[in-house]
């Protein structure tokens, strides 16, 4: 029997530049745009979630533990770094 | 019982003003040479001030929305993101100033009516005038406007803070009894 493959744990924090997406609204993606901080109910941390690329696009405050990483900050500064070098 | 954005109005913003309001009577009681120092941060504890009410009105905002979305996380996870959506969209408190027309519109959002809550007693037209005065001279100072605010009367933005902390109460309160009345058990549940 093929072994099924293990859902990777939702994430416990978020850094600013993530890109995530919410199971909870499928099919949209956004960018982690601010940390609210503790201020949720029963103390969860709350994450600025900018749902579309334009400036006024939609916004959600979520825990970070709704929402599944696509891409982090990291990985994406390192390939626009990848990008920006084959360029020059 | 006060909401977690109240807490930190008292033990973090409040302290931290204390502290810029402290160095600002440090240096006023200084050399004449040091005024003109004394005034700049004057200037800087009025934005400042405005900045952390605004903070607090926001976090108490997203407290409140996030109160009733668990409630509705436990029934309906898709609704409960909806409405998330919807608390979230165009708050005025995220761009605007804490002016009392902004704050409300954004409260009335939750369902209170703060404008009911604060009355329209003599009190109460002082704290909103004294409000709009904060908002204005915060306006002035951040645009270079000097007509409107070069000097400072540092005792007078003091008064400003006590304000900010009489309506950071009445807001708290008002918001704590309304989603009460709606979730039927305490929204702070910590």
């Amino acid at each position: 029997m093929a072994k099924k493959k293990k859902k990777p744990a939702p994430p416990t924090e978020l850094n600013i530049g993530d890109i995530v997406e919410l199971p909870a609204l499928p099919g949209f993606r956004g960018k982690v745009i601010e940390y609210r901080g503790p201020i949720g109910s029963g103390g969860r941390e709350l994450y600025r979630i900018r749902l579309g690329k334009w400036r006024h696009a939609p916004q959600i405050e979520v825990p970070a533990n709704q929402t599944v990483v696509i891409r982090t900050a990291a990985e994406r500064a390192a390939a626009k770094a990848k990008r920006d070098l084959e360029a020059s | 019982m006060p909401s977690r954005a109240l807490e930190r109005w008292r033990t973090i913003r409040l302290p931290r003003l204390a502290e810029l309001e402290e160095q600002c009577r440090a240096v006023l009681a200084a050399k004449a040479a040091k005024r003109a120092a004394a005034e700049e941060i004057a200037r800087a504890y009025v934005l400042m001030l405005s900045g952390h009410f605004q903070g607090f009105c926001r976090e108490l905002y997203s407290e409140a929305a996030d109160a009733l979305v668990t409630h509705l996380e436990k029934a309906r996870k898709g609704l409960a993101a909806v409405f998330k959506l919807q608390v979230a969209a165009q708050t005025k408190l995220d761009h605007g100033n804490p002016t009392w027309e902004n704050i409300r519109a954004d409260f009335a959002r939750l369902g209170v009516d703060l404008r009911v809550e604060l009355g329209d007693g003599p009190e109460a037209t002082a704290r909103l005038r004294t409000l709009a005065e904060l908002n204005r001279i915060r306006n002035a100072i951040a645009h270079d406007d000097r007509k409107v605010a070069d000097v400072i009367d540092l005792d007078e933005a003091v008064t400003w803070r006590e304000t900010c902390t009489e309506l950071a109460g009445m807001i708290d309160d008002a918001t704590h009894r309304k989603l009460k009345r709606v979730l039927r058990t305490n929204p702070w549940n910590k």
